[in-house]
């Protein structure tokens, strides 16, 4: 929204994503900021900026499918497990160039995804959400025991590299993240402003209107199911080569709720939603590993496991806070806290 | 044919399992369309409670206790979580009974450990044979108890003034509350009972396995044998029970050698293809969508 009496007087202007020389400020000073963490020589954070990268990517996708189409989905874990053991098997099996290899995960992670999406035509909402849980747990059980793919065991993946580049440095993972995280936000930013987004929000608010408008409504959902899985495998494909092998273990049913969970603490429906909620999940993850420690120490009758829970527990209750108190997220607090900032002295606009 | 018999024999048993985890699922959406998520944590929860009781307590003190105990809970989960979330979106229902569910097994697994714990056995070992069929007396005493419960439950909802209420709170909100009926009041009631029969069901699949995170994937399961039967109908989750019991079993019993596991992975691909072909379920009420 436009401040009271500031008018576009062109179409390159009304169309503008960032439209005024202190947004310009603050993306060049944020794209500093994620591009100078390397110099502070701190694993630690680099960890950290990964991690949120990945879940970025990750979340975009999941933020096509559900908040803009709105189809419920419960089985981006288990797409991002597809993608993770396509790029590790097509860089191992078939040397298959790095980068290749992740854009291939993802286009076969679409095909899967848009397979198990196919009864969102008949059902959607509360029976979507089953279909995905049952997919979730199909999906798992044929990796799981599909020996030849790596099975149970998981398949080892070596150093990534691009071209003569070898990422070996936890510096070059990030920056390599980094890079991909913000094609991924170029392209879901601009996602909603084409006619395509346009589709998927006539899809989401009403499905039968948008049919009656000419939307082949059965067929924009297949495309937000491929869309949304691409994001999925690659964010998954890059997982795999963090942690060096891709395994079944890092996609359970718990990290698509939280996946979901993330979506709805940052903003569901808006770009800014998917960055903010990976950025307070991991806060809150650090957070629960540093304090886990200490609230055992105080807390005598809890077992030796309970530190490992402490993270989960708190992120469980931040969620049902979000959705009790502000079910739009952090996002809509955040432009609240820029409408009252811009209107400072006065109350209304 | 006598290994086919007593596959169906313990299908039967399994089947009954399915239902009374499925049976607290339908009551609570009967009541306040809520689809209970989280009914596998409240079952290791509430399983984990009796198992401390059953320890620390002389038992005739157990039950009334663990009734008690797990029916606040219930209470506090609707009080707390569900009440402010009426009216929202689905996506908010979901997500929140999902959240429920782990931080439910979290809290399991931070205060009782993540060893999975066994109950004393209080129940008659050993086992009888029906013709050429072998049932263990646990299993028997299980079906009794379900049987009973079942009858319990149908004489509440069908002849007892509450049991009427929450029957036509099931036919909608605001034509109970025009009636005269405390709309609140029915849905604290349906979490208490569900909380009680989840610990129920917590018990005996904790005493047939142990009580462990992993107790909750069978309510992940059951949520099959829900859609199968209707999410409306209380006899459709005991008949789709019994299905689903008898196809784990069968697909156990038959292809159980050649893909280890494939019985547990059974009712999720009946879930799907539920989903595709029939997704109100046998005795669910199709609802006509209107512009």
């Amino acid at each position: 929204m436009r401040p009271c009496g500031v008018y576009n007087t062109s179409y390159s202007q009304d169309r503008a994503v960032i439209r005024t020389n202190l947004q310009w400020g603050w993306l060049i000073a944020f794209f500093g900021f994620i591009f100078a963490l390397p110099l502070l020589k701190n694993e630690y954070f680099l960890t950290l900026g990964i991690l949120i990268g990945i879940n970025v990517i990750s979340l975009h996708g999941l933020n096509i499918l559900t908040g803009y189409t709105g189809q419920l989905s419960l089985g981006h874990a288990a797409f991002m497990t597809v993608g993770a053991f396509t790029a590790s098997n097509l860089v191992v099996e078939f040397n298959f160039p790095f980068l290749l290899a992740l854009f291939c995960s993802g286009l076969v992670t679409s095909v899967v995804g848009v397979l198990f999406g196919a009864p969102s035509i008949r059902i959607k909402g509360f029976y979507l959400v089953m279909a995905t849980l049952a997919g979730h747990y199909v999906i798992l059980f044929i990796i799981h025991r599909w020996e030849a793919i790596g099975g149970f065991i998981g398949k080892l993946t070596p150093t990534a590299s691009i071209g003569p580049l070898v990422v070996d440095t936890s510096v070059k993972f990030y920056l390599l993240t980094t890079i991909i995280a913000i094609v991924g936000t170029y392209v879901a930013l601009n996602v909603p402003r084409s006619n395509l987004g346009r589709a998927f929000i006539a899809v989401r608010d009403h499905d039968i209107a948008a049919m009656i408008l000419g939307i082949n409504v059965a067929y924009y959902k297949f495309l937000a199911f491929g869309i949304s899985s691409f994001y999925a495998g690659v964010a998954g494909g890059l997982l795999a080569f963090y942690f060096g092998i891709a395994h079944t273990q890092f996609f359970s049913l718990t990290q698509a709720v939280w996946l979901l969970g993330m979506l709805i603490v940052g903003g569901l429906g808006s770009t800014l939603g998917p960055i903010f909620g990976a950025i307070f999940f991991q806060l809150i993850n650090e957070l629960s590993t540093r304090a886990g420690p200490i609230i055992v120490k105080f807390l005598p009758g809890l077992g030796e496991t309970a530190a490992s829970q402490i993270a989960n527990i708190l992120w469980a209750i931040f969620i049902l806070f979000f959705i009790i108190k502000e079910p739009r997220g952090i996002n809509h607090m955040w432009q609240v806290l820029k409408k009252l900032y811009r209107l400072h002295p006065f109350s209304h606009e | 044919m006598t290994n086919a018999l007593q596959t169906f024999a313990n299908g039967i048993t399994l089947g009954f399992i399915y239902s009374l985890v499925a049976i607290p699922i339908v009551l609570v959406y009967k009541a306040s369309k809520v689809f209970n998520f989280a009914h596998g944590g409240i079952m290791l929860l509430g399983g984990l409670i009796l198992y401390t009781f059953l320890y620390h307590l002389p038992l005739w003190l157990v039950v009334p206790l663990t009734i008690i105990a797990v029916g606040i809970m219930g209470y506090i989960i609707q009080r707390i979580v569900l009440t402010p979330l009426i009216g929202q979106p689905i996506l908010s229902l979901i997500l929140a009974t999902m959240a429920l569910l782990v931080l439910f097994n979290s809290l399991s697994v931070a205060i009782w450990g993540a060893v999975p714990c066994s109950y004393p056995s209080i129940l008659p070992m050993g086992s009888i044979m029906v013709g050429p069929v072998k049932i263990s007396k646990p299993d028997i005493i299980e079906i009794l108890v379900i049987v009973a419960i079942l009858g319990l439950l149908g004489t509440f909802l069908n002849y007892t003034k509450y049991g009427l209420a929450m029957m036509v709170t099931s036919e909608g909100h605001l034509l109970a509350q025009s009636l005269g009926i405390r709309v609140k009041i029915i849905f604290a009631l349906a979490w208490i009972i569900a909380a009680i029969l989840a610990t129920v069901g917590g018990f005996f699949v904790g005493y047939k396995l142990a009580l462990s995170e992993y107790l909750p994937e069978v309510a992940l399961r059951s949520f099959a044998v829900v859609l199968l039967g209707g999410l409306e109908s209380v006899k459709g989750a005991i008949i789709a029970g019994l299905i689903m019991g008898n196809i784990e079993a069968f697909v156990n019993f038959y292809l159980g050698d050649y893909i280890p596991g494939i019985g547990v992975i059974a009712p999720y691909i009946g879930l799907l293809l539920i989903m595709c072909l029939k997704p109100y379920g046998l005795f669910g009420w199709v609802r006509i969508e209107r512009v």
